[in-house]
């Protein structure tokens, strides 16, 4: 992995929703090929970052730059074209369609031919193991599937950066094993970039090479999983929290 | 493949059945009927493309077929032109105005686009009842619009044998029909009905929402124009008050509705069904009762919607799909969870 490529940069951004600041004067900046964790307790911002980066919504301050360039404006379509796909924490599904199709749709944007869309759609749901409820409908689906069929129809789409938000979450402990696998598959296979949010430490710590700790919008710590489980601001604020909840 | 040839053959039934039936009777009021229930199922079809796949449920989308019949009849009565071109006219113009009103209204809500369809039903009207003559062309006013008759010619579409018409709507109606068709397979269609279920997901996977929703209502409001053309030729009269009022735009989404849209057949055979019963209706009891066909429509509506959501089609053909695969679909598919919409909440176990 070459450390100074930065595929996904975001510059002193800062979010109002009315009178809430829910960022604040954040930046990050994602290395190619790296798996990026960004924890924190709820309401810290973190799905809002997701929606920046993403274009869902502009930020009021602050810079998205793909590959150094800055994205003027961003708009949820042109960042799927610039290479970034996501998944959304609380799903959304095109219910009234298959999984293959589902995926399709994905696939779609470097096709425009139906059985291409198609070939590569299945191509995914092997990846992912999901080939066999490639006929099932979206509004038929379990959470897990559901989620693993964003991460399908995101990956079709064949990003470069992958935000996955809470892919992990809900899931018993066969189904984490089975998407932890899945993302570090993606990661070695794919070679795509990818930003986690996820509330399950085990999992972050295994497959982060780099956290970012947001709370309140801002910015508490950064770095390897171990110096974020002993720093003491990130304990004082989320972990310890935590660790007491599991005890 | 056998399942495939298998649909073929009911197609091809159902082609030769349109194609026969005209032949069948020798009487012009039963023709009359048959002409205008080919006329609407081609109407429905060109509104499901817009209206069922990309699920602008446009309620004034009826306001293209004025356009596109008063067009064909003025530019057939002022400047002779043929009917074959005035309606492809009318087409091409419907559609730059559904695009106009696109551009403007999509980037509020899918129902503002809507109503102002409704508005421009209203508006053109009023327009036209107020403005007789326009550029020295007669529109004729609320008195409606009546074409020349110059005797039977295929050039000006004008026919005696009313299975002439027949045939022509046909064809019409197979080319809405393979429209829809060739959207349900293409990028266009996966797209369309993306838009439809979840916009902002779309358009997390790239889809540009905005150009996509406006080529489906280019697309339909193309064909109802020419769709109109058509209805101006046939009954050699329109008038404000039947081209632009609410009626023909509801019971051109009514039909997609009960039928089911995104289906390909769904919109056409709801047609096929309703528009003679509801002929049928308005000829014995229409003095009468003039309410009745309007009541009965709506209770069919409300059993559809009750009943079967997504629409007759649809629901018969989940029902066999179901019963084919039997086993298969009782099976336990899926783990443990079931609610999808539910959030996972903060992790604190493990
Ligand atoms: N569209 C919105 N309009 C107004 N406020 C919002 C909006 N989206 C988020 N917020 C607020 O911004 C803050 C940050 O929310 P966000 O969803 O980003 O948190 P999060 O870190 O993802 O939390 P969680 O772990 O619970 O998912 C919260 O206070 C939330 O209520
Ligand atoms: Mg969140």
């Amino acid at each position: 992995m070459n450390e100074r490529d930065i595929v996904l940069e975001a510059k002193k951004i800062e979010k109002r929703f009315g009178g809430l600041k829910a960022i604040d004067d954040f930046s990050l900046h994602l290395y190619k090929g790296e798996i990026l964790g960004l924890i924190g307790p709820n309401g810290a911002g973190k799905t809002t970052m997701f929606n920046i980066i993403a274009g869902s919504f502009p930020a009021t301050l602050g810079e998205i730059y793909v590959d150094g360039k800055l994205v003027n404006k961003p708009q949820s379509h042109q960042m799927a074209r610039m290479g970034v796909a996501r998944t959304y924490q609380i799903v959304r599904p095109f219910s009234n369609l298959t999984v293959l199709e589902n995926t399709m749709v994905g696939a779609f944007l470097n096709t425009g031919n139906t059985e291409t869309a198609r070939r590569k759609a299945r191509e995914i749901l092997a990846i992912l193991k999901l080939e066999g409820k490639a006929d099932i409908r979206g509004k038929d689906l379990t959470l897990i599937d559901l989620k693993r069929m964003e991460v399908a129809r995101a990956l079709a789409t064949e990003p470069r950066i992958l935000l996955l938000d809470e892919v992990i979450a809900g899931l018993n402990p066969t189904g984490r094993d089975m998407v932890i696998e899945m993302i570090s598959g993606i990661r070695e296979t794919m070679g795509v970039s990818i930003i986690i949010i996820e509330h399950v430490m085990k999992a972050v710590m295994k497959l982060c090479d780099r956290i970012y700790v947001l709370n309140q919008g801002k910015l508490i710590a950064e770095g390897a999983p171990l110096e974020i489980s002993s720093n003491e601001a990130v304990i004082q604020s989320y972990l310890g929290v935590k660790k007491h909840a599991e005890n | 493949m056998k399942k495939l040839s298998k649909n073929n053959v009911w197609m091809l039934i159902a082609f030769a059945v349109a194609v026969i039936l005209p032949n069948t009777t020798k009487s012009s009021s039963v023709l009359q009927i048959m002409v205008v229930t080919m006329m609407y199922a081609f109407f429905t079809t060109a509104w499901n493309i817009s209206g069922g796949y990309a699920g602008q449920l446009g309620l004034g989308n009826g306001v293209y077929i004025g356009i596109g019949a008063y067009i064909t009849g003025i530019l057939f009565n002022e400047l002779h032109v043929s009917p074959w071109f005035g309606l492809l006219a009318g087409g091409v113009f419907a559609a730059i105005i559904s695009l106009g009103m696109g551009s403007f209204t999509f980037k509020l809500q899918g129902t503002y686009y809507s109503l102002a369809t409704v508005a421009l039903l209203a508006i053109l009207r009023i327009f036209l009842n107020e403005n007789r003559y326009i550029m020295g062309w007669d529109f004729g006013g609320p008195a409606g619009l009546k074409t020349k008759w110059l005797g039977v010619s295929f050039q000006n579409m004008q026919f005696m044998d009313k299975r002439i018409y027949y045939y022509i709507a046909l064809g019409f109606l197979m080319i809405s029909l393979l429209a829809c068709w060739h959207t349900s397979r293409s990028k266009s269609g996966y797209y369309f009905r993306a838009i439809d279920t979840n916009q902002e997901a779309a358009a997390s996977l790239g889809v540009n929402v905005m150009q996509y929703k406006l080529q489906a209502q280019f697309i339909s409001a193309l064909l109802m124009g020419m769709g109109g053309g058509f209805y101006v030729a046939f009954y050699q009269f329109i008038d404000t008050e039947t081209m632009f009022n609410f009626e023909l735009s509801f019971q051109t989404m009514l039909m997609a509705v009960i039928g089911g849209r995104a289906t390909v057949f769904g919109p056409a055979v709801a047609a096929c069904l309703l528009i003679p019963f509801n002929e049928l209706l308005r000829r014995y009891f229409g003095t009468a009762l003039p309410g009745l066909p309007m009541l009965l429509y709506g209770l069919i509506l409300m059993a559809t919607i009750q009943f079967m959501p997504q629409g007759v089609i649809p629901f018969i053909s989940e029902k066999l799909e179901r019963r084919k695969a039997g086993e298969r679909a009782r099976l336990p598919i899926n783990g443990p969870e079931p609610g999808a919409e539910t959030k996972g909440e903060a992790n604190t176990d493990e």
